[in-house]
């Protein structure tokens, strides 16, 4: 089977080429040894089988971030051949990556693709030039329609099946200089290293000190990494960082052969550069975020609310008659299994399908259409506060659908310390599930301003703890380098595709442990185990929260699910009027402790994979504290 | 000879200024990781050495004297991590730490003689100007990109930061010395600033912007000069 790795700079138009090859039905997972997820499809051309992998997109291949890593190590691991999609409108950028892919000697086309955006801006390229200039074949293309992208995978297998290597790209003399005894050096022990990129694109990543290959050649090639480092120190004696050096090579390269293949005509101001004008501006800007941000939650709340209605009236038609059989007929005990396996799947159409799926289409939407890195520079400043940047607000804005998604987008961040702030402020953040109790058990009990209030106490925690991890947390610190991509219109296929792919993620982490969880519990019950805990919290629940008693079973199991915590409570009081057996002020402290105290099983799975089990323990022990504090201290306010 | 604790102090206040600041309190604090009051303490006590001209809330200066000093120790570090790297065999990236320690135990005849023997090199590894024995270091003059008024077009010099990860990041989006750059938008003073490289418009926070080191466009030859061509200022 063939391999084809689609590789190129961020905002693309890469994942459009990659659906539009596979399909939906992908399989993401981990790249091997990483927890960076890729995607894989399969396609067929011409009658043979084609495996397509999604690289993450990167401005240049090197080991800052994991992402970055995963890109460079498949150069150095797979056997291939890449698509390089290049971005026609923003070229004299979108070059640097493809002349370090061709230095890596894979065979390789450019898909010149959103050929309609650059004639727009005024762009013009001569395409036979630039594939001559480059040595690779160019297949012009406009994905979002379709076109070119079948040329660009045909184009691929013909390159592949005549194992035609790209020409190589000569710097200038006195660089070359730097590369060749390297060069030669890894020539030399090619087949003892095993590596699947050329000695050339090595000894280059070995010249700009790129951490990954220099790792990796130190243990295999000792002798050729010191040769590097030698060389390193000797091209610092002439005045260079090589790292700029080197960049700079690659840029005049490509001014150089774009002044042959490209004209540019200046154009007026675009559209887009108005509406900036208006979104990152100081007054409008903050008012358009609060604007969007309120209006995509009403458009969860009311697209939510009425998918609930259909699906869970749909699912009692179907398991009422069940669930009354199974009592009937059936043992206790395998009823009583029943019935929470029941509650599960309802809970997951009342709360995941409806509210989580609306969210991510929401998300896919302001992704797509390119405000959220707007959002990241309004925020900027807030950000920095907190001991991160603004691009740490998405993780965040995520984590209001799912938590788990949220920790894992933190994964773009560049430093440890990043991860850690992002990740633990993102297990605070109130999301589907927790507004399910928030609004469905306080809100629509005790009045709209009770849920509100509790919305605002948790942004003071999260912003709160955050001012805090950030004094505490000593490492280093990253500032914001993004880059703002155009406004594009929205297109369904990207946005069906990220939606269906975060979806299915939900689906495969937290579903299994939702019903799982719902049996578990349904059982406990059954054998009356759940009076021992509630006896042993007691002190703390009654004591310090001056909660009713039988808060402490849903609270339990709130760790499990956190929007079980309302279901429970109507079984443990033994009934649904629950205004009656609890204070507007009991409610208000049940709810913000809720939100706060430990995030649902499936984060604290994911904290773990993606930070690590001492730093989950600390992140979870830490929102325990917080939580009970915060309960504490409201209780001790609205004089409990 | 001037304290461990002097020298570092004043090594931290002429790197700022070298940045173009005039260094505060609450920064000096940041990079040293120490509290603002000893802070305060230390700088009252330099100036009463006449090393630095200190008035609280306006930051600090360092006078000719304190200039001479701290470029001595900026000397002493640069030839350290010179022979660290040339000679000791140390990475280049293991040799700013060990340097940092070196630059208050090398006395004038050991530096003297470590001069001698690397040749009396003019720049560190990481590529920047090590200062003669008098204090004398070319500082360019150029303007921070944060100082930089919206809507302006300028040449960036050189990127004032050690750190590679960013350093790598800014040069893969086209951010590098002798690179024309429009400087766009900055919604208010302290925001990110959006600028326009290569076709694209590239969000910089503050703090990012601050290492960023640019010149009007017709100085442009500021990039051929040697040992600027990015890297630290230590």
């Amino acid at each position: 089977m063939i391999k084809v790795m689609l590789a190129g700079n961020p905002n693309t138009g890469k994942s459009v080429f990659f659906n539009r090859l596979t399909g939906i039905g992908v399989i993401s997972s981990n790249y091997p040894g990483t927890t960076v997820e890729i995607l894989r499809g399969k396609t067929r051309v011409d009658g043979l089988e084609v495996e397509v992998l999604d690289l993450p997109g990167t401005y240049s291949l090197g080991s800052e971030t994991e992402d970055q890593q995963v890109a460079t190590r498949a150069m150095l691991e797979e056997d291939g051949v890449i698509v390089d999609i290049v971005d026609a409108s923003r070229l004299k950028r979108n070059l640097y990556l493809t002349l370090q892919l061709i230095e890596m000697g894979k065979p390789l086309v450019v898909a010149l693709n959103m050929m309609d955006e650059a004639r727009k801006r005024g762009i013009v390229i001569d395409v036979a030039k630039l594939s001559s200039a480059l040595g690779v074949p160019v297949v012009p293309a406009i994905a979002v329609r379709g076109k070119g992208v079948r040329e660009a995978i045909e184009e691929a297998i013909k390159v592949w099946s005549r194992k035609l290597p790209p020409a190589r790209i000569e710097y200038s003399q006195h660089f070359e200089k730097l590369i060749k005894p390297i060069e030669e050096a890894l020539e030399e022990k090619k087949a003892a290293l095993g590596l699947k990129a050329s000695p050339r694109g090595i000894a280059i990543k070995l010249l700009e000190g790129d951490m990954l290959v220099t790792k990796l050649i130190s243990e295999k090639a000792p002798d050729v990494a010191e040769l590097a480092r030698r060389i390193q120190i000797e091209a610092s004696r002439l005045g260079a960082s090589l790292t700029v050096w080197i960049a700079e090579e690659r840029y005049k390269l490509i001014d150089r052969l774009l002044k042959e293949a490209m004209i540019e005509a200046p154009t007026g101001l675009a559209l887009g550069e108005k509406l900036d004008a208006i979104v990152l501006s100081p007054i409008a800007g903050p008012i358009a975020l609060i604007l969007v941000l309120a209006s995509a939650v009403l458009a969860l709340i009311y697209a939510g609310g009425l998918i609930e209605e259909l699906m869970v009236s749909a699912w009692q038609l179907l398991a009422s008659p069940l669930l009354s059989w199974s009592r009937a007929t059936l043992s206790p005990l395998v009823a009583a299994a029943i019935e929470g396996f029941s509650l599960g799947v309802e809970a997951a159409l009342a709360v995941a399908i409806p509210y989580i799926l609306v969210f991510y289409v929401l998300l896919a939407i302001l992704e797509d259409v390119g405000y959220l890195p707007r959002v990241a520079y309004l925020t900027d400043n807030l950000m920095h506060k907190l001991g991160l940047h603004g691009r740490a607000i998405i993780p965040l804005v995520i984590g209001y659908g799912c938590n788990v998604p949220a920790i894992l987008a933190t994964r773009t961040l560049e430093t440890r310390r990043e991860r850690i702030i992002a990740s633990f402020l993102s297990t605070m953040v109130p999301c589907s599930a927790r507004t399910a109790v928030i609004v469905g058990f306080l809100g629509s009990y005790y009045g709209i301003e009770a849920a509100i209030a509790v919305y605002l106490i948790d942004l003071a925690v999260v912003f709160t703890s955050g001012l805090l991890l950030n004094r505490l947390l000593k490492g280093e610190r990253a500032g914001l380098v993004m880059e703002l991509p155009p406004y594009r219109a929205p297109s369904p296929l990207p946005i069906i595709s990220k939606t269906w792919l975060r979806f299915k993620s939900f689906m495969d982490t937290a579903l299994p442990l939702l019903v799982a969880g719902s049996i578990a519990l349904s059982l406990l019950d059954y054998y009356e185990l759940t009076g021992l805990f509630s006896a042993a919290v007691s002190p703390l629940i009654v004591g310090l929260l001056r909660l009713p008693r039988e808060t402490a079973v849903p609270l339990l199991f709130g760790i499990l699910r956190k929007e079980m915590t309302l279901e429970m409570l109507v079984v443990a009081f033994r009934t649904s009027n629950l205004s009656a057996v609890m204070s507007f002020q009991q409610a208000l402290v049940f709810t913000a402790v809720t939100t706060l105290y430990v995030p649902c099983i499936a984060t604290i799975a994911v904290l773990i994979k993606e930070i690590g089990l001492r730093e989950a323990a600390m992140a979870i022990l830490l929102n325990i504290l917080l939580a009970t504090l915060v309960g504490m201290l409201l209780a001790m306010g609205l004089n409990l | 000879m001037l304290s461990e604790k002097v020298e570092e102090y004043l090594g931290v206040i002429y790197r700022l200024e070298l940045e173009g600041k005039r260094p505060r309190t609450t920064e000096i604090a940041k990079m040293l990781g120490v509290s603002p009051s000893s802070v305060t303490a230390m700088l009252q006590r330099l100036a009463s050495e006449g090393l630095v001209e200190y008035e609280s809330y306006k930051g600090v200066k360092l006078t000719e004297k304190g200039k001479k000093a701290a470029a001595r120790v900026l000397r002493r570090h640069r030839l350290a991590e010179r022979l660290l790297t040339d000679i000791l065999g140390v990475s280049l990236e293991d040799s700013h730490e060990e340097a940092c320690r070196l630059e208050h135990v090398i006395s004038l005849s050991l530096e003297r003689k470590i001069a001698d023997k690397l040749g009396n090199p003019d720049t560190c590894p990481h590529g920047n100007p090590i200062p003669t024995e008098d204090g004398e270091v070319a500082i360019p003059d150029d303007l921070s990109l944060s100082e930089i008024e919206p809507p302006a077009k300028v040449v960036v010099t050189r990127l004032t930061d050690e750190n590679k990860p960013l350093l790598s990041r800014l040069v893969s989006l086209g951010i590098l010395p002798g690179e024309e750059i429009q400087v766009k938008a900055r919604a208010f003073k302290g925001a990110p600033v959006i600028v326009s490289v290569r076709g694209s418009e590239i969000a910089l926070g503050n703090d990012v912007a601050s290492k960023i080191r640019v010149a009007p466009p017709h100085r442009r030859r500021y990039r051929r000069r040697r040992g600027w061509r990015g890297g630290c200022l230590d």
